[in-house]
């Protein structure tokens, strides 16, 4: 293998920091939560709102095809998650919200 | 310079009876159905609404809300002529001018009473109860006589799934009067003015819109602190809440505000949307006199009330039933 693969450099710049750098990447920041942590977290608040599984709270799922989510339960998920991760979603950005990964990478974008 | 004097006024003000008008249409989800693309299922999952009341020609504003006033005034024990205060809260009347409250008044035979509209959206008649005790207990009228009455469906596009299946017509009146013992409490009343454009009618249409999501939103994350400052100015707790009756929005709406602030499993809670709609303004009135009339609620229970719409606007208070 050599050091151009393509899929050897994603590889390193999505699981490793680069060794002996001064800051600490944003994944290592022990005041922010994990993806395993969101999804987790998400999963409660989906179990609360929307009486979903958690078990079937994972990403690929659409809110409202397969997970039978409606309008109004999408805001009360967003304030939940705002409660709980301090992460605000406005109406207009919900609208992009369409499954749970999408949720997920949104959360852990703007914590 | 001149002191000017001020009249005694009453130690509190308290609602001796209730009046109800409710047009004679009963219009179904399945009757919906029939006229534009929606369902039973969708409409009583998403708002709680199995049926609403919907005006004939002949059900105009001024006629509900004599109809509700008078019998309102009948419930009080009192006399037309000891009226010297009406008020009408309607966010919907069929012309600006004039206001429709001198009219009511004259039909009812009030002699020549203080009569003005009140128009605080669907927190219009939870607004229009605190002026008029707010009135008697300062002294500039005796007894009120406080109706809110709506005709939504000449400002709703009524092909239009998302408005139709939700707003409706009706009116509810109280008449408020002097008292010993105060029985309405202070209100706590307030707007937020920057989501103007939430519920409204757009520039050259004639029908309202409403953001759906942003009134929800806003309805069960803001308002539940109005309801716990309305207890507290009130003197009263959760635990003492004998009635909830919101503003009819969104029957989610009201059981997340009821989960919320943690009232008793006794508590009475009105759900007079399920066969009502959304009235506006008309709908506590209309809730508390269907609760008083079944007997779900009882003279001298403790009441919760919150009015909350286009404005967007809000007011909570407490109150004890006649």
């Amino acid at each position: 293998m050599t050091t151009t693969d393509p899929r050897d450099t994603v590889s390193r710049t999505t699981t490793t920091s680069p060794p002996g750098a001064a800051v600490p990447s944003e994944r290592e920041d022990p005041t922010l939560a994990s993806t395993q942590e969101i999804q987790a977290g998400l999963g409660e608040i989906l179990e609360e709102v929307a009486g979903v599984a958690p078990a079937d709270a994972t990403p690929e799922k659409s809110f409202t095809d397969d997970l039978d989510v409606d309008s109004l339960s999408m805001v009360e998920i967003a304030t939940a998650v705002e409660d709980k991760f301090g992460v605000a979603i406005p109406d207009d950005q919900l609208a992009n919200i369409k499954t749970v990964g999408d949720a997920i990478s949104f959360i852990e974008s703007n914590q | 310079m001149t002191r000017l004097q001020l009249p005694t006024g009453a130690p509190g003000a308290r609602i001796l009876g209730f009046g109800s008008y409710r047009p004679r249409t009963r219009v179904t989800n399945d009757d919906l159905a029939k006229r534009m693309d929606t369902n039973d299922e969708w409409v009583q999952s998403r708002v709680g609404i199995a049926e609403r009341r919907w005006a004939e020609p002949d059900e105009t504003l001024v006629e509900m809300s004599v109809a509700a006033g008078g019998k309102a005034i009948a419930a009080s024990g009192l006399d037309a002529g000891d009226i010297d205060l009406v008020l009408l809260a309607t966010t919907s009347p069929p012309k600006a001018i004039p206001g429709l409250a001198p009219r009511i008044a004259h039909q009812l035979g009030v002699p020549r009473p203080g009569a003005f509209d009140v128009n605080a959206g669907c927190a219009g008649w939870c607004y229009a109860l605190s002026a008029a005790a707010d009135a008697i207990r300062s002294g500039t009228a005796r007894n009120a006589l406080v109706i809110g009455g709506e005709r939504l469906t000449d400002y709703t596009n009524l092909e239009d799934r998302a408005t139709a299946v939700i707003f409706a017509d009706g009116a509810g009146a109280a008449v408020v009067s002097a008292s010993d013992e105060p029985a309405i409490g202070p209100a706590v009343w307030g707007s937020d003015g920057d989501l103007h454009e939430a519920i409204a009618i757009p520039e050259n249409e004639t029908g309202m819109s409403m953001a759906g999501q942003a009134v929800y939103r806003w309805a069960t994350t803001k308002l539940t602190d109005t309801l716990v400052e309305a207890m507290r100015r009130a003197g009263v707790g959760p635990e003492d809440i004998d009635v909830f009756a919101p503003h009819q929005a969104n029957l989610r709406i009201i059981e997340l505000m009821a989960k919320r602030l943690k009232l008793p499993e006794r508590t009475v809670i009105a759900r007079d949307i399920v066969r009502s709609g959304n009235t506006s303004s008309a709908s506590v009135p209309l809730a508390l006199s269907a609760l008083l009339e079944s007997g779900e609620a009882r003279s001298g229970d403790v009441a919760l009330l919150l009015g909350y719409g286009a404005g967007l606007t809000f007011a909570g208070q407490v109150v004890v039933l006649p």
